[in-house]
């Protein structure tokens, strides 16, 4: 049997396919399919909104706070900048990662359609959860929602007028210190677990597939 | 795009092509919930391609891209059964219909060997036996045509050698 041969023999399944499809069930796989992916996708956006604008508005009732129900005279400009510098950081990281997010998103869109431009998409995609689960990128990650709660406790500690040595300023901001290097560091080490066990291995497997194509 | 005119579209690929799919499935998984698993995949897959369809390759190649890219996609994944697509298992399980036919023996003993061949050496035998051109392959898998040419003709002797040795024995 020669190839023209075999090229008959497969090309027999058109005529007749091994299996039929059941339309309707399909249909309602894919509705299942979207809605999931929606909701995942409006869980996401909406955590990543709710906690930018909570953020921002900390900051805002903290100024309020300090402009109008405050005798001005016992606080100093230094003091009014801490929930500036707080709401900044809050914008600050919301476009950091705003732009992150899309930069990746295009980067992504750039690759073609051929298993090749699939096998670089997909390295892409580990590469970027890699990258993302490194200390550095980390720390610029949480690092200004950490100036955000430290500006707020800064910032009622002010307005309160207390002494740092007093137990209800000190033991809140020690409480914030600690919780956000066990944010910190839990996120960190969580990250690097995922990254041994799933993105390594997968990388190790699509690498060698692009080998594959090579030989 | 209309939802409408994507619904249309895609009713009208999986009617005249459904061929493609099933081969792809057929290809690449060989238990029955695996080819269940396989098949939805794929066609979540083609349904989310319709968009980005243009026109530019016929309709088989671009089905061809899109089914090989998540087959061999599906393969490579390790915990593809903890997927939380437990809602659909029983979906799953009539997507592909049996057929009333008998398969051909031939075409068993073309997949056996298939099955046999290496994740990217299989996309490119299915797409040889289906007529492609040696330009056409390169394409959908994204390697030059030269190397194309040097996997079919492993593919060739190996499909001619076992040929050989089922005629012998």
């Amino acid at each position: 049997m020669n190839l023209d041969d075999l090229m008959e023999v497969w090309q027999s399944q058109d005529a007749a396919p091994l299996h039929g499809v059941n339309e309707a069930l399909v249909r309602l796989a894919l509705r299942q399919d979207e809605a999931k992916q929606q909701k995942r996708q409006r869980i996401g956006r909406w955590i990543f909104y709710v906690t930018a604008a909570f953020m921002v508005a900390a900051m805002a009732r903290l100024l309020f706070v300090m402009i109008y129900s405050h005798d001005g005279d016992a606080l100093s400009g230094w003091d009014y900048a801490i929930p500036v510098v707080g709401a900044a950081a809050a914008l600050l990281w919301f476009r950091m990662v705003s732009v992150r997010n899309r930069a990746q998103a295009e980067r992504e869109q750039r690759f073609g359609d051929s298993l090749r431009d699939q096998i670089n998409r997909q390295l892409a995609q580990l590469d970027y959860g890699a990258m993302t689960s490194r200390l550095g990128n980390l720390l610029g990650t949480l690092l200004l929602p950490i100036v955000c709660a430290f500006a707020i406790v800064l910032g009622k500690w002010r307005i309160t007028g207390r002494s740092f040595s007093d137990v209800w300023v000190s033991v809140p901001i020690v409480f914030m210190i600690g919780w956000a290097i066990i944010c910190v560091g839990g996120t960190f080490w969580w990250s690097r677990r995922v990254v041994q066990r799933k993105t390594l291995p997968r990388k190790i497997q699509l690498e060698a597939l692009l080998k594959e194509l090579d030989g | 795009m209309h939802a409408n005119d994507r619904d249309r579209i895609f009713g009208d690929w999986l009617a005249s092509h459904k061929g493609i799919l099933f081969k792809v499935v057929h290809a690449y998984a060989f238990e029955h919930a695996d080819r269940q698993d396989l098949f939805q995949e794929i066609v979540i897959q083609v349904w989310h391609s319709v968009e980005a369809f243009r026109g530019e390759s016929s309709v088989p190649t671009w089905l061809y891209r899109v089914a090989l890219n998540t087959a061999i996609a599906w393969t490579r994944k390790q915990d593809r059964h903890q997927r939380g697509k437990q809602p659909l298992a029983m979906v799953e399980a009539l997507l592909m219909t049996p057929a009333s036919d008998t398969p051909d023996p031939r075409v068993e003993w073309l997949y056996l060997q298939i099955a046999q061949l290496k994740d990217v050496d299989r996309s490119v035998a299915l797409l040889l036996l289906d007529g492609f051109s040696y330009k056409e392959i390169a394409a959908i898998v994204g390697i030059t045509e030269s190397n194309v040419g040097v996997k079919i003709n492993r593919i060739k002797s190996a499909l001619a050698g076992k040929r050989a040795e089922e005629t012998e024995s």
